[in-house]
């Protein structure tokens, strides 16, 4: 299947800095985003580290077998989760940084997702959105009985991260494998989109800019924005084009 | 507009999106279960066995996987606010008052007294069983317990045999799983081929296990060697720290595993273990393989008997944990038979003479690396001793230490543990007891060893 890509990232207007990182590639159907997390510049130094990480390991890889994908993304994953608790141990200002990260490949017609964190991949079809990733929160692991409320902090807030890169030694990673079907459009997104519009919007904005794919991030950026924009914005569009 | 829904299986896969009647046929072909989930655009994920959401959130959903489910599925919810009930109350009102007060309560009492008859007739024909199978046997655990109390593993065999599906479905439940059964599943799993039917493999690994392969099933290990073949001497024989997950179970240390406490699994067992056990066994049916061979040429040109040997010392020290006093040197250039050599001595001065006998020159990854694997062992006899390291033996560790800090890259195992052991020995080695003593006492899941 042969897959167009598109991506912004955008500061927001309550943040002083952009702590999200995004790449893609389109050729290679390839793409990343992540939204780090840390006080100073702990954060964007985080989510550069996983993106750029993932992005000389994909490289450095010759053609990718569908069997190989998920060691290479949870090996790969892994690495650079380490890289980053090491180098927060070195530099005492930026220690204790993460990101979350939700990272897509395409290979033939099935897409294979890395998720960790509260990012999000969404699946746009036939005027129809579904969230397709599990936010790795503390209220989503309370609900599914993962977390029992005994091993919680006083206080611990719902929307708080179980899972993210830098976190801890070990790195649980969710992978996905979603079968492609033309027409589809993948819309990957930091919290600072999600968290500011709900799906229904997102899915009203998708159907009305289908037609003009390249303006879809912008669209969904200013909407962000217009709804408060307190959070780093980043979105990647991924539209499946047929064979 | 047709509504599309989405099916989402094992929180790996997905399913559609499919309207309403590719989903009742997907469904009929078996391709999801009752434990997979659902949602509607823009919608939450639903489990398909949560009756109550199901019916409010996806109603025409419901009402598809409860038909499907026959009568006696429903029966065993509330169908107040159904739209099965609704249904029936469409029929009703199409033959309004056609029964007065007194014909509704003989009715009842008629209804009543059949179905207590008839339940009375099945329980004395035992078919009782089959119509209320919604109902859980809250006795099955304390079966299996009562089999384990009193070892009886062909009995165990058996009722895991027969059970097998019930207790997938108990523990693969999104929500009130089970997980008291995992440990059981997992022994069952690895006493066969490493997989059980419905179970996702990241299940049957467990939590915080990234480090090692997600599928450690026979067949999936059948695949991976054959695909080494052809790799495998970049590590024998050429000694190349090679980046997969056949390599690095290779570069497993087995007193590194028997020396933690493996939550979720039996006594004795592990998914270390599982691993490498299936690993083996797949290696054992490449051999007998003899349309490999001649393709492939002599196992031994391809490393593959070395391989063997390893892995069969890797079984047999997580097993039984026993390992000689007396190492077998290495055979001249097999790095494998290096590290073999290293983990079985059970003195400084053997450890000394594997280290020695290795002459093949390495390059500065691989040489760096198994002198980690020298050092890991040193710690591993000096914990085993629990008395101060002579002199030499600290200065050789005060020369490691800075190395070893970095943990395991290659194979990926958690030395936090013996990297705070080896420094507070460094610092204070007359006080080795009361260290050993305290990392006990400060990690459930690390345990001394002999």
């Amino acid at each position: 299947m042969q897959v167009r890509m598109i991506g912004a990232t955008d500061i927001g207007r309550r943040r002083k800095s952009n702590q999200d990182s995004l790449y893609y590639d389109e050729p290679a159907g390839f793409g990343i985003v992540a939204d780090g997390i840390g006080g100073r510049s702990g954060g964007e130094i985080a989510s550069s580290m996983a993106v750029n990480g993932l992005r000389k390991a994909f490289i450095a890889t010759d053609r990718i077998r569908h069997e190989e994908i998920t060691p290479f993304l949870i090996n790969t994953i892994d690495l650079m989760n380490s890289e980053i608790l090491e180098r927060g141990r070195r530099e005492i200002e930026i220690a204790g940084m993460g990101t979350t990260l939700n990272c897509l490949m395409f290979v033939g017609d099935k897409l294979h997702l890395a998720h960790v964190g509260d990012s999000r991949t969404y699946m746009y079809y036939k005027k129809h959105l579904f969230q397709l990733t599990l936010d790795h929160s503390v209220g989503n692991f309370l609900q599914r009985g993962w977390l029992p409320k005994s091993a919680l902090a006083a206080g611990a807030k719902e929307a708080a991260l179980v899972r993210a890169m830098g976190l801890g030694e070990r790195c649980d990673v969710d992978i996905y494998e979603v079968p492609l079907r033309p027409g589809q459009i993948f819309l990957t997104c930091s919290d600072g989109l999600s968290g500011m519009i709900d799906d229904r919007k997102i899915n009203q904005l998708l159907s009305d800019n289908f037609q003009n794919f390249e303006k879809i991030p912008r669209v969904l950026i200013d909407a962000a924005n217009q709804a408060g924009g307190k959070d780093n914005i980043t979105v990647l569009i991924s539209m499946v084009k047929g064979a | 507009m047709t509504k599309l829904y989405l099916i989402r299986r094992n929180l790996e896969t997905f399913i559609g999106p499919l309207s309403a009647p590719e989903l009742k046929d997907s469904f009929q072909k078996m391709e999801f279960g009752l434990q997979d989930e659902i949602s509607g655009s823009c919608g939450s994920w639903i489990t398909l066995d949560n009756t109550e959401k199901l019916r409010k959130h996806y109603p025409e959903i419901a009402r598809i996987v409860l038909d499907d489910q026959g009568n006696w599925a429903v029966s065993n919810h509330d169908t107040s606010h159904s739209n099965l009930g609704a249904s029936s109350k469409q029929k009703s009102r199409k033959k309004p008052h056609t029964l007065s007060g007194l014909g509704w309560a003989i009715s009842l009492l008629v209804i009543a007294a059949i179905a207590l008859s008839s339940a009375i007739y099945f329980a004395i024909t035992g078919k009782l069983l089959i119509l209320t199978k919604e109902q859980d046997n809250p006795y099955l655990f304390d079966e299996l317990k009562t089999l384990q109390d009193r070892q009886d593993e062909i009995g165990l065999a058996k009722f895991m045999d027969k059970n097998l599906r019930e207790i997938v479905e108990r523990t693969t439940r999104p929500k009130k799983a089970e997980l008291q059964w995992m440990p059981y599943l997992r022994s069952h799993a690895f006493k066969y081929d490493g997989s059980i039917e419905g179970l996702p493999h990241r299940l049957l690994r467990g939590e915080g296990m990234t480090h090692t392969p997600m599928d450690c099933s026979l067949k999936t290990w059948n695949t991976r060697w054959r695909g080494a073949i052809k790799s495998i001497n970049e590590l024998v024989q050429q000694y190349r720290l090679v980046n997969n997950h056949w390599a690095r179970i290779l570069a497993w240390d087995p007193h590194w595993i028997r020396r933690r406490d493996h939550k979720g699994w039996l006594k004795g067992e592990s998914y270390y273990l599982g691993c490498t056990l299936m690993a083996e066994q797949a290696l054992k049916e490449l051999f007998s393989d003899v349309t490999l061979v001649s393709q492939s040429g002599d196992w031994e040109k391809l490393g593959l008997t070395k391989v063997k040997t390893r892995l069969a010392w890797l079984v047999e020290t997580q097993k039984s944990g026993a390992f000689n006093t007396q190492p077998t040197l290495p055979q001249s250039g097999d790095l494998l038979s290096l590290w073999t050599c290293y983990e079985s001595s059970a003195e400084v001065k053997h450890l000394a003479q594997c280290r020695d006998s290795f002459t093949a020159p390495m390059d500065e990854t691989t040489q760096s690396y198994s002198d980690d694997r020298f050092g890991w062992n040193l710690l591993r006899i000096v914990m085993a001793s629990k008395t101060p390291p002579p002199t030499e033996v600290l200065q050789a560790m005060t020369q490691l230490l800075p190395k070893i800090q970095k943990g395991d890259q290659f194979s990926r195992l958690d030395y936090r543990i013996e990297i705070k052991i080896w420094r507070a020995i460094v610092k204070q080695p007359t006080m080795i007891d009361k260290i050993l003593e305290k990392s006990q006492q400060e990690s459930s899941e690390f345990r001394l060893i002999p």
